[in-house]
């Protein structure tokens, strides 16, 4: 249920982007160690509620207040008294809705056939952020997999501001680069062959999914196992012969991957017993060690310190002494947000990514650093990405395919370290020529990686190509990409490459060659 | 008072808020003076000058514009907030001199050649020496349009009400033509067919909608069975930016827009009738139905047909995309007609009610002339004149008898008879000919038909002229009997001797007695002979010898063979009739002579008496022919026009008027020629100069101004691209070029009306062929005209996504106007049917914040209120 309409909450990139930029150097230093961690590992996200809900949406005790309001109104005041004193607990309320009306009173009560209570993702406002962040992340080839436990779309449109389009999960395979394939319930994930870059397993089912199959099914069985499909009572949570697929799901990926816990209580005893007994599984094979330096459960939450939690950590960490450095948690401090939380491990990500690839130091400054990676340069690529047509010796559908996502969103710089350091280089010497100070973040996003210098009436963006490549790009090709890219507004753009120490420009507007020297 | 002081005064006088400021966001600026805020538009300007005795070298000069240049180019980024940018594009007023002048023009072109710098900042030059001339400077001052701002501010109108200007100079040029007239009319038939004009053209139709009926803003639009559109419904905001590809509904959305208005379309072709254009209208062959909410009514209005009826006032509010070239594209001609039609200024049927009344006119002198027995007329004009003057003559010419026979026998008689016969005539005396004295009298009557002067009765011309005719006639007549008689008393011994030498007569027996008198008269004659001898000289028969003796052998032959009671009968007989030819020669009287024209007898020779009988003959003829032709003269149209003579001339005037006015050089042509010159030049062609200066960025682009010029029915505009007034812009401009002129004449029309008048702007598709830079000066220019007038309603269509960016940008609510701003998308659906929707997207609503950009520049927040 999305109440993501209060102001305090809805907050847009830049926001938390300065969230990040705000975090103690401390909690910075954590996180990169944590990526280290996670570089090499298999990681597969593991998202909940408190995803969302630190993005505004409603929380579950809120969620279930209305239920139970709902039921109030349909079978008068008296609550059963398994109810009484449990009116936040959603499972408990669904499980009375239930038994007073059936699985189609719970979906009611819940809201879901109601778009604007459960809008489609391109109905949701872009302050989702921390799903940007996973797109991103998803986008660098950092996982492959995620699994929702929510009903919401936010992450689907997250993946969809970040380029991803979306793949059928059936139709032929290798022609689905670049893009997301969701599966909204055990039908799905039965079925499924993986055609894309990412695989989103909705667990709990999809808002958005549940109301088309609806309408496209008047059949009453068929609807019935619909709403089956969607969980929320606690009897679903429970019923094992019915979630078998959550049940392997959960066990073959725990089995194999680390499992990066966000925003997720880890109460679901699905999830909680499979996951256990995998770890003990898989452990007991392994053998009993005494350090664990590699973890594989690592929660980021606000509250890591669940006794729930703490035990998935715990037999992540094959219940053995962590080692010095490692980090299993990381806890969003109470002034700032699990998104920032999440783009500062992002960076750290990037950075280290980007050093190994592209063998260049990223700025020690964490603001700078934090501009550069999650801002200046993704901007560069994308339009590098955009004019250098790297994508020519594809498939045509691949070419296509990738000609859509630079279009439409985040181009990986894993995919260009090199160009992605180039143009971090050649940015620092043009704000060295401006004689500008360091960027803010505002100032970035707000003019989309391009440099602005209102005294020169132009803004400037490094591409990280050579100067004999800038100069090779065609005007019309240049201004063609332009109609598609955002642009800092009422200026001059001015693409930016590097000859030695001489900067060569090309206006986007007309296409000429501008020394700024 | 300095340039600059001088600057900075116009601006004041046109409501700018100036203020000094060698800075701006706290950094000094090389040349930089003063800002300015236009209070009405939200304009920023800045003033720049370079020092008058700067005395540095060029490229310092140069490099210290370059940098102002170029900071004035990124101001706007600078200022604006997170929204839409509040401020207008700014606009640098550069004061220099002519050197000055020329340096700063290289620098910009040179910077334009790598930068889109006109798309950001609007660079105008105003030279030192313009400063003092208000003229001058406000032309400089284009892009901000001053000329524009002083005639909403004075609230100066080109409106159908000026269509009684042009009824007062009608009147005026119908009575100047009248006063030409009556130098051939005379003054009272020229003031009286003036008053038939002129009350025949007055008189119109009562229309309760009027020419310059109102419209006003649609909120809401349902279309059934609209051309492309199957069903749908439109709800428009304050200002609505509509974006579709083409073919994808935007000018059939505008049609029914202006349908709903007016039940009328502008984009019937000439020629058409409406009902066959209605029949294009309709979607699959159903009937179309357009329902929409009208301000300030309460139900919505329906409309399900259209009319022939022109709205006028649909012209100045709607621009269709065939409009744009209206002007600048079509001949001077066109031109004129279409100004006149969408000004207001042409009543929709007042041409084909001047040609109803020239025809009518026309047909009336017509009947009257018949009335005189005069065909037809075509003109009373000089070729008219001639016309008639030569089919008239040319009617005599073959009618007039041949005098030349006449005059030959004349001759032949005269001769012989060694010039006893003269060639006397009463109309030879003065003039020389019978053909004169008809031509006189002919003149005298074509000289008062043609010329009309009124002055000479015809009729005593032709009387006079018949009188002369007749009296020739007579004259022949009285000689012709008197040639007669002479002819008879010739004729007689003449006609005895042939028969006596023809047929000898039989010898009758002849009595003794009358045989013995009839031998004594032998005798006698043979006594006689001697005497008669002696005084031959005196007689003037010179034959009279050879008479005697045939006589006396007649006699003599008569006695031998005649009988006693022959010759007593003969005898007798003779004595009763026969006369001795001497004595009768003699008495042939001196009076007869003289009046068939002899100064003496004339003989009676053979040749004599048969000229005079040849001459008799001809003078017979041509007698006869002098009475017909009298008589033709006394039924000479000339005589009947003597009665009718003030109702032709009236009818004739009427109908001269009335072509007068008519003609392409007419009273019609120049009085509405005077009022759109006095139009033009008071109030339009200064706006349309200064709006065509302003979409072009004309320092940079064109160095002549437009010339707007009206000669008859021509509407001329040259200048722009060259000073030749001869040569027409249509074939001098591009097409992108002649659209800019035409959207200047259609705002400048628009603009030029009553506030209440003008509460509806629809642009259709305007700035379709526009580079970049055009596209910026269109919607710079566009943007500061909204806010100066301010419309309820104004919609604008593109196809172009970079326009509909620029107009998302620049129409942003600053000052409470536009009260709402919206997007709609048309597009095509699978089954070919339009549908109009708001775009898609999740952005918030983009505001500006003019409060921010003003603290940003250190200014006061100002009141907004436009004089409009």
């Amino acid at each position: 249920m999305i109440l993501a309409g209060t102001a305090s909450e809805t907050k847009g990139m830049v926001k938390r982007l300065e969230e990040a930029a705000d975090l103690p150097e401390p909690f910075w230093e954590r996180a990169g160690r944590l990526a280290c961690q996670l570089d090499d590992s298999p990681v597969i996200p593991l998202v909940g509620a408190g995803t969302s809900i630190d993005c505004g949406h409603a929380k579950a005790s809120e969620v279930s207040k209305v239920m139970c309001g709902d039921y109030e109104s349909r079978h008068g005041p008296r609550l059963p008294s398994d109810l009484k004193g449990k009116s936040e607990d959603m499972g408990v309320v669904a499980d009375a809705l239930f038994t007073a009306g059936g699985q189609e009173s719970v979906i009611e009560a819940l809201g879901l056939r109601d778009p604007v209570v459960w809008p489609d993702q391109a109905k949701l406002s872009d302050h989702f952020c921390a799903y940007r962040v996973l797109a991103r992340l998803a986008r660098e080839d950092f996982f492959s997999e995620a699994i929702s436990l929510n009903y919401d779309c936010a992450f689907e449109r997250g993946l969809d501001d970040e380029g991803f389009l979306f793949a059928p999960r059936t139709g032929p395979r290798g022609a689905w680069l670049n893009r997301a394939t969701v599966v909204p319930d055990g039908p799905a994930h039965v079925k499924l062959e993986k055609r894309g870059e990412l695989v989103l397993t909705k667990a709990h089912g999809c808002a958005a999914t549940f109301r088309r199959d609806m309408d496209k099914n008047p059949d009453r069985k068929r609807k019935e196992m619909i709403e089956e499909a969607i969980i929320v009572r606690r009897g679903q949570l429970l019923d094992w012969r019915t979630d078998f697929w959550a049940r392997d799901l959960f066990a073959d990926r725990t089995r194999r991957h680390v499992i990066l816990m966000l925003g997720i209580s880890g109460q679901d005893p699905v999830i909680h017993i499979a996951m256990t007994r995998v770890l003990q599984e898989v452990y007991r094979q392994l053998g009993p060690i005494e350090t664990c330096d590699e973890p594989r459960v690592v929660v980021i939450d606000r509250d890591p310190d669940t006794v729930a939690l703490q035990a998935l950590i715990h037999q992540g960490a094959g219940c053995s002494q962590l080692g010095p450095d490692v980090v299993t948690s990381l806890k969003v401090p109470e002034d700032s947000s699990m998104t920032a939380v999440m783009i500062a491990l992002a960076t750290q990500m990037l950075a280290l990514r980007l050093k190994k690839e592209g063998g260049t130091l990223v700025p020690n400054d964490r603001v700078y650093r934090l501009v550069s990676l999650m801002a200046a340069a993704p901007a560069s690529l994308r339009w590098a990405f955009r004019l250098e047509r790297r994508s020519r010796g594809l498939e045509f559908h691949q070419r296509t395919m990738l000609e859509e996502v630079g279009a439409k969103g985040y181009v990986p710089l894993a995919v260009g370290a090199g160009r992605a350091a180039e143009s971090l280089r050649v940015r620092d010497q043009i704000r060295n020529f401006l004689e500008l100070p360091n960027e803010t973040v505002a100032e970035a996003v707000d003019n989309h990686g391009f440099i602005a210098s209102w005294k020169r009436g132009c803004a400037f963006l490094p591409l990280g190509v050579t100067a004999v490549e800038l100069d090779a790009m065609p005007s019309a090709a240049i201004q063609q990409v332009a109609l598609d890219l955002p642009k800092p507004k009422d200026l001059e753009h001015v693409l930016v490459a590097a000859d030695g120490s001489h900067l060569i420009g090309r206006s986007v507007q007309t296409g000429s060659r501008i020394n700024l020297e | 008072m300095n340039a600059l002081h001088t600057l900075l005064a116009r601006l004041e006088d046109h409501d700018f808020k100036v203020e000094k400021r060698t800075e701006l966001f706290g950094e000094p600026l090389p040349n930089l003076r003063a800002i300015a805020i236009d209070q009405w538009a939200h304009q920023l300007v800045l003033m720049a000058e370079e020092p008058e005795s700067s005395g540095g070298d060029e490229g310092e000069s140069d490099q210290e514009w370059r940098e102002l240049i170029f900071a004035v180019a990124g101001m706007r980024h600078h200022l604006r907030g997170a929204g839409l940018p509040a401020l207008g594009s700014p606009v640098l007023l550069a004061l220099v001199d002519d050197e000055g002048k020329a340096r700063l023009r290289g620098l910009v072109e040179e910077i334009a050649r790598s930068y889109a710098l006109f798309s950001r900042v609007d660079i105008n030059i105003v030279l030192r020496r313009d400063a003092g001339k208000t003229e001058a400077l406000d032309s400089a001052l284009s892009s901000l349009l001053p000329r524009l701002r002083q005639t909403i501010k004075d609230k100066r109108t080109v409106a159908a009400r000026d269509v009684e200007e042009f009824w007062e100079e009608l009147s005026q040029e119908i009575g100047r033509s009248a006063d030409g007239l009556a130098q051939v009319f005379g003054s009272e038939i020229a003031a009286e067919s003036r008053q038939q004009i002129w009350q025949a053209l007055k008189e119109r139709p009562d229309d309760e909608d009027g020419p310059e009926g109102m419209v006003s803003p649609i909120s809401r639009i349902v279309l059934d069975n609209f051309r492309s559109f199957s069903h749908e419904e439109v709800k428009f905001p304050a200002v609505t930016i509509v974006q579709g590809a083409n073919g994808s509904g935007k000018t059939s959305l505008c049609e029914a827009m202006e349908i709903a208005w007016s039940g009328r379309s502008r984009r019937i072709p000439e020629g058409v009738k409406a009902k066959f254009y209605e029949k294009h209208l309709r979607r699959n062959g159903k009937d179309f139905r357009l329902a929409c909410d009208l301000e300030g009514q309460s139900e919505p209005v329906t409309v399900d047909g259209i009319t022939d009826f022109p709205q006028i006032s649909l012209g100045r509010a709607v621009m269709p995309q065939h409009a744009v070239d209206e002007m600048a594209g079509s001949s001077p001609q066109d031109r004129f007609r279409a100004f006149l039609l969408t000004s207001g200024l042409d009543l929709p049927d007042f041409e084909e009610r001047v040609v109803k009344i020239r025809k009518d006119m026309h047909a009336e002198a017509c009947a009257a002339l018949a009335r005189v027995g005069i065909e037809r007329i075509r003109a009373v004009n000089v070729p008219g004149l001639k016309h008639l003057e030569m089919s008239l003559q040319s009617e005599f010419a073959a009618q007039f008898p041949s005098e030349i026979e006449v005059m030959g026998a004349v001759e032949a008689l005269s001769r012989i008879s060694n010039g006893a016969f003269l060639n006397r005539s009463p109309l030879r005396a003065e003039p020389a000919s019978l053909h004169a004295l008809v031509n006189d009298a002919d003149s005298a009557l074509s000289e008062v038909r043609l010329r009309l002067d009124g002055a000479p009765d015809p009729v005593p011309a032709v009387r006079a002229a018949v009188e002369a005719l007749n009296s020739e006639s007579e004259y022949l007549t009285r000689r012709g009997v008197a040639l007669q008689q002479i002819l008879e008393h010739l004729r007689v011994p003449e006609s005895a001797a042939p028969e006596q030498e023809a047929i000898p007569p039989p010898a009758p027996p002849v009595p003794a007695r009358i045989a013995a008198r009839w031998l004594a008269n032998v005798r006698g004659i043979e006594r006689a002979v001697p005497e008669l001898e002696a005084m031959e000289s005196e007689i003037e028969d010179r034959l009279w010898r050879g008479r005697l003796d045939r006589y006396a052998e007649a006699l003599r032959q008569a006695v031998d063979i005649s009988s006693a009671q022959e010759l007593e009968a003969i005898t007798e007989a003779e004595h009763e009739t026969a006369r001795p030819p001497a004595p009768k020669a003699e008495k042939l009287p001196q009076h007869l002579s003289q009046a068939a024209g002899f100064v003496r007898a004339p003989d009676q020779s053979a040749a004599t008496v048969a000229a005079i009988e040849e001459l008799r003959r001809r003078m017979d003829e041509y007698g006869a022919e002098l009475g017909r032709l009298a008589s033709r003269l006394k039924s000479h149209p000339g005589v009947s026009f003597s009665g009718m003579a003030p109702r032709v001339l009236r009818a004739l005037c009427d109908f001269e008027l009335a072509r007068e006015i008519a003609k392409p050089t007419g009273a019609v042509t120049r009085a509405r020629g005077t009022l759109v010159s006095r139009l033009l030049d008071d109030r339009l062609a200064p706006v349309v100069r200064e709006l065509v200066a302003a979409f072009t960025r004309f320092e940079w682009y064109f160095e002549e101004p437009l010339g707007i010029a009206v000669e008859g029915r021509e509407l001329k505009m040259y200048g722009l691209s060259s000073p030749d007034p001869d040569l027409d812009i249509r074939m001098l401009l591009n097409e992108a070029e002649r659209t800019v002129v035409g959207i200047a004449w259609f705002l400048a029309l628009h603009a030029l009306q009553a506030k209440e008048h003008r509460p509806v702007l629809v642009l259709d598709d305007p700035a379709s062929g526009f580079d970049e830079t055009n596209k910026a000066a269109f919607v710079a220019t566009l943007r500061s005209a909204l806010h100066l007038l301010k419309p309820e309603q104004f919609l604008i269509t593109t196809h172009d996504d970079s326009l509909l960016a620029q107009l998302e940008q620049e129409m942003g609510e600053v000052g409470g106007w536009p009260t709402e701003v919206g997007v709609l998308r048309c597009r095509r659906r699978s089954d070919g049917s339009s549908t109009v929707s708001k775009p898609d997207s999740t952005r918030p609503p983009e505001i500006t914040d003019l409060a921010h950009e003003l603290r940003l520049l250190n200014l006061k927040e100002h009141d907004s209120q436009a004089p409009a």
